[in-house]
């Protein structure tokens, strides 16, 4: 159980002119258990919120709170390092280059069971099958290589590759977005499954409101570093307050989505996409 | 994948001995360079091919060159036949690749000597200073591009990463001459470039044909210093003159590899700095390899420049004088010859990065 919060985070990236802000003073908190979803298009700042709440970005300003303490101070030693990565893992959204290509994937599950559990190898591979089994995964693809496992199995490797940890709060990054629906819906199940058996956190970052809103009890919507709207799931989808979150879920209704962004372009700030920060997965992904 | 361990088991079941099973295993696991070793010979002879159309094709008659348009008939035939341009084409061709067959590439029309033995006392003393530079290059490079990317100290990286853009952008004999203008005759650090060895000292005895392990096996440790001291300058010229173009590479590859998710992974898995930083040099490293293949030829064709400069005898000088005598045969033969060699630099680079990389292996099914 590990609560996370954000406090007047802000990302800002390139310099002078061509500054760029990402993140932009944003204010969220994600109690112990809850399960959060973060929606908005691409370059709101979303994914570069998920790297800076697990510690692998930097804020400009602000500060990431860990159980009410402040992040930073804990990621100055090895120590505290690990201590904080076993208690909050990140899944990416492009597996076919989260994996390092040269090593197996029990290779790449062991390095987080061995340095962040402390296991020894044994008990590290007992832990591995015992994550594969929770998420269904078939044990014998382990010893495969990232690149001869299908699209869904890698992705299914991510999540053991955070689960095998037993994190207390995992940032999931479009875990689902690149994969087809019947394995969607697996594989949200089992994250839910999860976060429900050990009572752990779940940010949950995506652009598709359907899948956000099946996992998740509280939603956040971004737009342009900016949060724009949260609340809990039910409120948020019934009664939108934010014209942009109201666009959001018409963009999913189907029909209309053009007449309804022409009425969003014109009744509030405009809806230019903002350009990719360049930096971290993001910037891999769009390349 | 699935038919490798599906095969396995039929294998099996039709009650082959257990033995023919682990033989056929072996040979699946390790086909990806054992083809590539048993495919060499037959590369070398498409080589050979090559070298005996394109020698062809040089124009006017090389038996009135070598004679000089005074021999009899009957010398005529003889330098033809000994050339081996008497017959058709086709019987050229046969002739020539029975002759290679048996190992022997010829006799040389100038020295009258059998071609095997010229290269044998010329070419491994290139290859020698070719492989020397090589080596001082990688280590080189490796250790510039941890400076530059992975550990980077202001002002040295900046420096490495302008050397590295600057790839290839000076010649190897401008560099050998201003090395021997700076050295040798301004600073006087250097010997005079005039060979291996100071005038005063004695070869080692031949033993494997390459000047400075003969030299270190000889165990005189007077003689190896001052053989090192002569090629300090030649294999730095070369070092500076080629190693660019792989540093650029190694640089770029390691800025990229350092970006990628899987580095953000191996960070947020709990891996130390040195487990991080070893592995975005293992990613690097496959297309650096390719490169070091590639410039190796390059190194040696700068060798032959560098002893040409430092007149350390060699390929190069004999080459010249095959190439002014119209001497087919030699010609002929150290096309083959250089191509063995290629052919085996390449061999080593592949299975290298296929060591590295599971993913250049034949058969290693990829997605996108």
């Amino acid at each position: 159980m590990t609560a996370l919060a954000a406090e007047r985070l802000t990302r800002r990236f390139g310099h002078g002119r061509r500054a760029h802000t990402a993140v932009d003073a944003v204010d969220v908190e994600f109690p112990a258990g809850s399960r959060t979803g973060i929606v908005g298009e691409s370059g709101s700042g979303k994914s570069t919120l998920g790297l800076m709440l697990v510690g692998l970005d930097r804020p400009n300003g602000g500060r990431v709170l860990v159980d009410g303490d402040d992040l930073a101070p804990r990621m100055r030693t090895q120590a505290g390092r690990r201590a904080f990565r076993r208690e909050v893992q990140l899944i990416a959204q492009d597996t076919s280059s989260s994996f390092d290509p040269l090593r197996t994937l029990r290779d790449a599950l062991r390095t987080p069971a061995r340095q962040l559990v402390g296991l020894s190898i044994d008990e590290a591979d007992a832990r591995i099958a015992e994550t594969l089994g929770m998420l269904g995964i078939d044990p014998a693809f382990a010893d495969r290589y990232p690149h001869e496992v299908s699209g869904g199995q890698r992705q299914r490797f991510a999540i053991a590759r955070a689960l095998v940890v037993r994190p207390g709060f995992v940032v999931c990054d479009e875990v689902v977005s690149a994969l087809d629906v019947s394995v969607q819906g697996q594989v949200l199940n089992s994250l839910k499954r999860y976060c429900a058996q050990t009572g752990a956190g779940l940010a949950f970052i995506s652009h598709g409101l359907p899948a956000t809103a099946f996992i998740s009890d509280r939603l956040v919507v971004m737009y342009r570093g900016v949060v724009v709207e949260q609340g809990p799931t039910e409120r948020v989808i019934a009664e939108p307050e934010h014209p942009y979150t109201r666009h959001l879920l018409n963009a999913h209704r189907g029909p209309g989505f053009e007449e309804h962004r022409a009425e969003v372009l014109a009744g509030s700030e405009p809806l230019v996409p903002a350009s990719e920060p360049s930096a971290g997965i993001a910037r891999e992904v769009t390349r | 994948m699935t038919t490798a361990a599906f095969s396995g088991s039929t294998a099996a079941e039709h009650g082959r001995s257990s033995a023919t099973v682990r033989t056929a295993d072996w040979f699946r696991r390790q086909r990806w360079w054992l083809l590539r070793v048993i495919a060499l010979p037959f590369q070398l002879l498409l080589f050979a091919l090559v070298a005996f159309l394109l020698v062809r094709l040089i124009p006017g008659d090389p038996v009135l060159t070598v004679t000089g348009n005074q021999a009899t008939d009957e010398q005529y035939a003889r330098i033809q036949e000994q050339m081996g341009l008497s017959g058709s084409l086709s019987d050229q061709l046969v002739a020539y690749f029975a002759q290679l067959l048996r190992f022997d590439l010829g006799t040389s029309l100038l020295t009258q000597r059998p071609l095997l033995e010229e290269f044998g006392q010329r070419l491994p003393a290139t290859l020698e200073l070719a492989t020397m530079a090589l080596v001082v290059s990688l280590l080189l490079v490796g250790v510039a591009a941890y400076f530059a990317v992975i550990r980077p100290v202001p002002v040295l990286s900046a420096a490495i990463r302008g050397y590295a853009r600057a790839a290839g952008a000076i010649p190897d004999f401008a560099v050998g001459v201003l090395g021997i203008f700076l050295f040798y005759a301004t600073l006087h650090l250097s010997p005079a470039p005039l060979g291996r060895l100071s005038p005063l000292l004695s070869t080692a005895p031949t033993v494997t044909g390459l000047p400075f392990v003969d030299t270190l096996l000889a165990g005189d440790p007077a003689r190896t210093t001052d053989m090192l001291w002569h090629l300090a300058l030649p294999v730095g010229v070369l070092v500076i003159a080629h190693s660019a173009v792989v540093l650029k590479l190694l640089v770029g590859q390691l800025d990229d590899e350092l970006q990628k998710p899987s580095t953000l992974f191996r960070v947020s898995t709990g891996a130390s700095h040195a487990t991080v930083a070893l592995s975005v040099f293992r990613r690097s490293l496959p297309a650096a390899v390719t490169m070091a293949g590639t410039m190796f030829g390059y190194l040696v064709g700068g060798a032959v420049i560098v002893e040409a400069l430092f007149a350390f005898g060699g390929m190069g000088q004999y080459l010249t004088e095959a190439l002014a005598g119209a001497d087919l045969t030699a010609m002929q033969g150290f096309l083959v010859a250089i191509a063995a060699v290629s052919l085996v630099v390449f061999l080593v680079v592949d299975i290298v990065t296929m060591l590295l990389d599971p993913r250049r292996r034949p058969g290693a099914q990829t997605e996108a």
